[in-house]
């Protein structure tokens, strides 16, 4: 009976972690399913390595004026960002940072 | 940042000369690099730039500039990757200046040959650039005047990129990355180009 019970809340327990990871999985693009994701490294960091904090997520909300059918291996992909007096402050700001480098459409916390 | 392989940020103002490495260690798998501090006030500026899988071919920044053509002179990097090259000239404009500046830019631009892309926060739209009489003829405005690149309530194209004759060839597409962006991060949004560069 006991063993009986155990075995039920197993498979509950399974069937519950399963359905979470599957939820998130479809809000939260994964690297290799988003448009932006062939991100192959040719050169060392400059700088010391640190974890990306999130996926990478695609282009929403940008005006293209062309959709780009070429690999990513053959393109290249160009910014400009005016960070409007960046210094000091803005640094010393984990939240702030973490978009700047990560700017997917929502802020993510980085202690 | 992390969606695109070259970042050219403006207004970089720090004394400390420590906010941009900070950034840059955040970039994991990205090169960093940076302009002189630049202005005539003793509020200095430097251009940065974060990128990968290119190559610096060379580079030079025209702070100081004798003729005292712009507030805070352009920073030229040219890349390479694989057989292809191409230079950028990025620049961030005086906004009262604008007019004087972009024909300035125009001038310098015009003397350089192989793919360039003139790009950056160069004012170059509403009040204060109106007639945009330079970058005529066969130069090719990626992103087009009264796309909003701003947080603010007009839509101005302030920020720009503009591909010479050359390099136009290789362009794919462009767009504002607008998403998340307010006045406590920047009062400007990042704006993007794709170019097709082969393998």
């Amino acid at each position: 009976m006991e063993r009986g019970f155990l075995f039920i809340s197993a498979i509950l327990l399974s069937l519950l972690i399963f359905g979470c990871a599957s939820q998130t999985s479809s809000v939260e693009p994964t690297a290799s399913n988003v448009n932006s994701s062939n991100l192959n490294v040719s050169a060392p960091p400059a700088t010391p390595s640190i974890k990306p904090l999130t996926n990478q997520t695609n282009y929403s909300k940008t005006n293209v004026s062309a959709q780009s059918k070429i690999s990513n291996n053959e393109t290249l992909k160009i910014a400009s960002w005016n960070l409007q007096i960046f210094g000091e402050k803005k640094a010393q700001n984990a939240t702030l940072m973490a978009f700047m480098q990560t700017p997917c459409g929502s802020m993510t916390s980085h202690s | 940042m992390r969606q695109y392989d070259i970042t050219f940020i403006e207004e970089i103002r720090d004394s400390s000369g420590t906010a941009f490495p900070k950034l840059c260690a955040l970039m994991e798998g990205y090169n960093c690099l940076n302009s002189s501090r630049a202005g005539r006030s003793s509020s200095k500026e430097q251009y940065g730039v974060i990128y990968k899988k290119v190559s610096i071919v060379s580079m030079k920044d025209y702070n100081p500039d004798i003729q005292d053509r712009w507030e805070r002179p352009p920073f030229q990097i040219t890349f390479k990757r694989g057989n292809y090259t191409f230079t950028a000239l990025v620049e961030h404009a005086k906004p009262d200046d604008a007019p004087k500046e972009m024909s300035a830019l125009n001038a310098l631009a015009s003397n350089m040959s192989g793919n360039l892309v003139v790009l950056g926060d160069l004012n170059a739209d509403c009040n204060y650039y109106t007639n945009k009489t330079d970058f005529k003829g066969s130069w090719f405005w990626a992103l087009k005047t009264g796309t909003d690149t701003t947080t603010g309530n007009t839509n101005c194209t302030y920020d720009r990129m503009i591909f010479n004759s050359d390099m136009k060839n290789e362009y794919i597409a462009s767009g504002v990355f607008s998403d998340g962006i307010n006045s406590s991060i920047s009062d400007h949004y990042l704006v993007w180009s794709e170019i097709k560069t082969g393998e």
